[in-house]
């Protein structure tokens, strides 16, 4: 074995590097061409992912590509959104999205809101219940709010600040027009759950994927924020019928980063059509508390903008500012 | 001074600065605990634990010489901290590198130079150095991405 | 009962489900075993292969890789000193000085045994008491949940072997970084300096292996040219033990054996504490009750048998509380839950009644995945070793690359490569000031619950004295109390001459 001068490695590198840039190779085609990322802002497990995880299965045997789930946590859903807009504009990206997108926005927690992107279509809606501790004296929600009345301030309501969970139930406050809650900040459903079932807290958000516990009578469903009663538990009244005249849902949904190409777009859209077309996806939905809605992007369009208007009032009623 | 009174004093003033910065976080007036109230706590605890640093190692100073002798580190070879520092300085180019050359070519460059620079400057050597850093890319490329569908950072080159 | 357990043990053990389990365990050593891939991440890289199997054989898996997963932890954190995972902090005490001093078999196999003991005998309240312990477990309101972090953070503190204010100053520390990045409260920006990437924070997962892998790989580096016995020298000679007298070793050992199964039980019960709690806890308890307090931390048995057997019974306290409610001990039974809801089960209060099957299916395999590990990891365990003893120019590149790697995974980012980094410099410069690293670690993985569970205790009361007045709240506070008490006494006791500890990370 001989020492080889310093010079060597001089030699040496160059030749490597020319030898890697080489190795993988682009090439233009027919969109879609390679896998596709589909960011979702939240942690494995929750929600969302389940929910999505489902929909990029079905996406896949649509596109004829892998639909792979990226999870992009952090920073309430923004660091995701973020990244999601950073991304090259060619559909290889696409973002799954929920309301936070304007309550992360009119709270001021981010510069970022559905104008950023490229509405594909909305997939699915899990309805808002109202929940209390499984051993509370509420029997009906009418029992709950002239308590809350009379005592403002002093029963515990669980949520996620500045988030769905929590504008859901400040817009009940604004329909009866009263002060109710006090509010404890708890971050994201299981622990808001949790601590329900311990009686932590009185009041919080759920929906039907809770809805075993309801059936254990850890947790007590009082009502349901849809214009009817649901099919998959028609013994919880709704709020109208309380004279609350609040509908309330988590609404999920596609987007591309702006400036994607319109064929792009369209492309998608048929997919995620045939992916709420699917009996499997709505099958999975019924298990998962939420119902398939479909909306395409031009209808889409419109329910984002309205749904905006509504969550930059309800931050507003709050207190919040945007910095 | 020792070390730890050093250590005290930059912790002391890190923790004064960034008390500083605590004024800049928003309070909004629905939440009766603001945001910025436990970082507040924090610094307050730093400053308290910096300053008791500061003053254990001021008091310990003659003893502490006495019974040290020579810091083991002064013993270790000026070569090795040459190896630490090369190793840093690589493993910051390469981080640099991934979104650029993306994670593969940025990958097998960085095993390939970093192993030869820590290894025997020889022609068999060289040529192992390659090596390992081309199936071990490939290793983990099929893995990662062919098999459990973790995508891995593309560079803006093709 | 006996018919639902049949019926669970022998689903179990058709091939499919058998040789998926397997396959998960198998995929749990490896992750646990590589510094940088978690069992958390290997859960989640799994979680997609377990879509096209039918639930109990996709939760089958899951449930492989995690006990599985335990096990690769022990081996990297005795072989390399590193933890791969975060349970397997306080295991690097006692295992990593044994490997060098050329026990590394022992080390091990000590661990692995101590594990399987734990992890069955945890098992018998998963199976007879998983809804009263979960009972338990919801009573703890945020005082309880503030109290008992602020205990395991004191303890973590005064373990430090030379200094009880630099271990605090550590844990300030990692609270601290914490604070970095968006507010848990209404995501207001900390500490940012108008910096995006500093919104998401420092992920503690890449801090972890960054601090552990450079800090490590570092002192190997200076140490090479010194002529000193490298990691492993002794090599794999020292493999070929005497399982009858490891087994003999654990076994005399009950009482700890015991304490610390209870321990990593009730951590793993108590929704999002984690396993670093558990071994940490587990460990703290083990030296306390030893009558030879000042050997921990040298190589003994007796800190490898706490904290292996608290991992382990950890891992089954978790499940007790996601089959018991549905509600995710950690971030591993949370991905589990995703896997059973996209399987459309929902698991709740009524899921081990409406779903005997399944849920008897998963007790089983439980104990099937706990007891096929240890032949599997004497399998790898071979193989492991020898990458081990690989030269260490090629092991440094590829262990900080899989480092790289794990800390890009966490949430798809390349800011968290940047975090890797940064906190491999920190670590090193930590050691090199003789601060404890464990402190750090743990502030930063506890920090958020802490601020989080303090904010909501007073949003929910406003009196603060509730801290030291609801009876458990105030009993881990005066543990704390007494935690420091006692680490300041073993100091002035160690004060008198002596010789310092084997250099170890933990500095």
């Amino acid at each position: 074995m001989v020492s080889p001068p310093g010079a060597w490695r001089w030699i040496l590198l160059p030749v490597l590097f020319l030898l890697l840039v080489s190795v993988p190779g682009g090439h233009v085609g027919a969109y879609p061409e390679r896998p596709i990322r589909m960011i979702v802002p939240w942690a494995a497990g929750g929600d969302t992912d389940a929910i999505m995880r489902v929909a990029a299965s079905l996406l896949e045997k649509d596109l004829g590509v892998p639909v792979v789930v990226v999870n992009i946590p952090g920073a309430s859903g923004t660091a995701g959104a973020r990244e999601a807009k950073k991304a090259p504009p060619d559909g290889h990206t696409i973002f799954s999205v929920h309301d936070y997108i304007h309550t992360t926005f009119y709270t001021g927690v981010a510069d970022i809101n559905y104008w950023d992107f490229v509405p594909v279509c909305l997939l699915t809606s899990t309805p808002s219940i109202v929940a209390v501790y499984g051993r509370a004296r509420w029997r009906t929600f009418r029992e709950l709010i002239e308590d809350a009345k009379r005592r403002p301030d002093e029963i515990k309501a669980g949520a996620t600040l500045g988030s769905t969970s929590h504008f859901f139930l400040v817009l009940i406050e604004r329909k009866v027009g009263s002060r109710l809650w006090r509010y404890v900040s708890y971050e994201g459903t299981a622990p808001r759950m949790t601590a329900l079932m311990g009686g932590h807290i009185d009041v919080a958000e759920s929906n039907l994927t809770q809805l075993d516990k309801a059936r254990a009578g850890q947790i007590r469903f009082l009502a349901l924020a849809t214009e009817k009663r649901h099919p998959s538990a028609p013994d919880i009244p709704t709020l109208r019928e309380f004279g609350v005249d609040v509908v309330y849902a988590v609404n999920r949904g596609l987007m591309v980063p702006k400036g994607t190409p319109g064929s792009v777009v369209a492309r998608l859209e048929k997919a995620c059509e045939s992916v709420a077309r699917d009996p499997v996806f709505a099958d999975a939905m019924l298990k998962q508390g939420t119902d398939v809605r479909f909306l395409n992007r031009g209808q889409y369009t419109i329910f984002l903008r309205e749904n905006d208007a509504l969550n930059k009032a309800l931050a507003e009623y709050v207190g919040f500012k945007r910095r | 001074m020792g070390r730890d009174a050093i250590t005290g004093c930059l912790l002391l003033g890190l923790s004064l600065w960034l008390y500083r910065q605590t004024a800049e976080i928003p309070r909004p007036h629905f939440v009766s605990v603001g945001p910025d109230v436990y970082p507040r706590i924090l610094l307050g605890l730093l400053a308290g634990l910096s300053v008791a640093l500061l003053g254990a190692d001021l008091l310990n100073r003659g003893g502490r010489r006495g019974r040290g002798g020579g810091r083991p580190e002064a013993r270790i070879h000026r070569a090795s901290y040459r190896d630490v520092f090369l190793t840093y300085l690589l493993f910051g180019g390469y981080t640099a590198l991934i979104p650029i050359l993306g994670f593969r070519a940025a990958t097998v460059s960085f095993v390939a130079v970093l192993s030869w620079c820590l290894g025997p400057k020889t022609v068999r050597h060289a040529v192992l150095c390659l090596l390992v850093a081309f199936v071990f890319v490939a290793a983990v490329h099929l893995m990662f991405e062919g098999y459990l569908r973790l995508l891995l950072p593309r560079g803006i080159l093709p | 009962m006996i018919d639902l357990w049949l019926t669970g043990l022998s689903r179990v053990l058709q091939p499919d489900v058998f040789l998926s389990l397997a396959a998960g365990v198998v995929a749990g050593l490896v992750g646990g075993a590589i510094p940088g891939i978690t069992i958390t991440m290997t859960v989640i890289l799994v979680l997609p292969f377990t879509f096209g199997m039918d639930p109990l054989q996709g939760v089958a898996t899951l449930i492989g890789v995690y006990v599985g997963g335990e096990s690769g932890g022990l081996i990297t954190a005795t072989l390399l000193g590193i933890p791969g995972t975060a349970s397997t902090i306080a295991t690097t005490f006692d295992a990593y000085p044994m490997a060098r001093k050329g026990e590394p078999g022992r080390a091990v196999w000590l661990g692995m045994w101590a594990g399987l003991l734990g992890g069955l005998l945890a098992g018998i309240p998963l199976v007879i008491g998983a809804v009263t312990l979960a009972s338990l477990a919801l009573k703890f309101g945020p005082w309880e949940y503030f109290s008992l972090f602020v205990l395991t953070l004191s303890i973590v503190s005064s373990l430090s072997e030379q200094s009880l204010l630099k271990g605090l100053v550590a844990a300030t520390l990692g609270l601290l970084l914490t604070v970095v990045g968006s507010d848990p409260l209404i995501g207001a920006p900390r500490f940012t300096f108008g910096s995006e990437y500093l919104r998401t924070g420092f992920p503690f997962l890449a801090v972890l292996v960054g601090v552990y892998a450079f800090a490590q790989l570092m002192r190997e580096l200076e140490k090479r040219h010194e002529g000193q016995p490298r990691l492993l020298a002794a090599g794999s000679a020292s493999l070929a033990i005497s399982h009858r007298r490891i087994i003999r070793e654990v076994f005399q050992q009950w009482a700890n054996l015991l304490r610390s199964t209870l321990v990593g039980l009730w951590i793993g019960v108590l929704p999002a504490v984690g396993g670093s709690a558990a071994n940490i806890l587990a460990y703290d308890q083990a030296k306390k009750f030893s009558r030879h307090a000042e050997r921990f931390g040298t190589g003994i048995p007796d800190g490898i048998i706490a904290t292996e057997s608290a991992n382990n019974a950890n891992v089954a306290g978790s499940l007790i509380t996601m089959m018991a409610f549905g509600i995710p001990g950690d971030a591993v039974s949370a991905v589990m839950i995703g896997a059973l809801i996209i399987h459309g089960i929902q698991p709740g209060p009524l899921f081990i009644s409406t779903k005997p099957d399944l849920a008897y299916g998963m007790f089983s395999a439980y104990f099937l995945a706990t007891v096929l590990t240890v032949p599997i990891a004497a399998g790898l365990l071979r193989l492991l070793l020898r990458v081990v003893s690989v030269p260490l120019q090629f092991l440094v590149p590829v262990i900080l690359v899989l480092g790289a790697i794990g800390a890009y995974a966490i949430n798809n980012l390349m800011a968290n490569v940047w975090t890797f980094f940064f906190f491999g410099m920190l670590g090193y410069v930590m050691v090199k000031c003789e601060f404890p690293i464990p402190p750090l670690i743990l502030g930063l993985i506890l920090g958020d619950q802490i601020e989080v569970n303090f904010i909501r205790a007073i949003m929910t009361e406003s009196n603060p004295l509730l801290f030291l007045t609801r009876p458990l709240s105030g009993l881990f506070l005066i543990l704390s109390a007494a935690s420091f008490a006692w680490g300041i006494l073993q100091m002035r006791r160690r004060a008198v001459p002596g010789g310092l500890p084997a250099p170890s990370v933990r500095g």
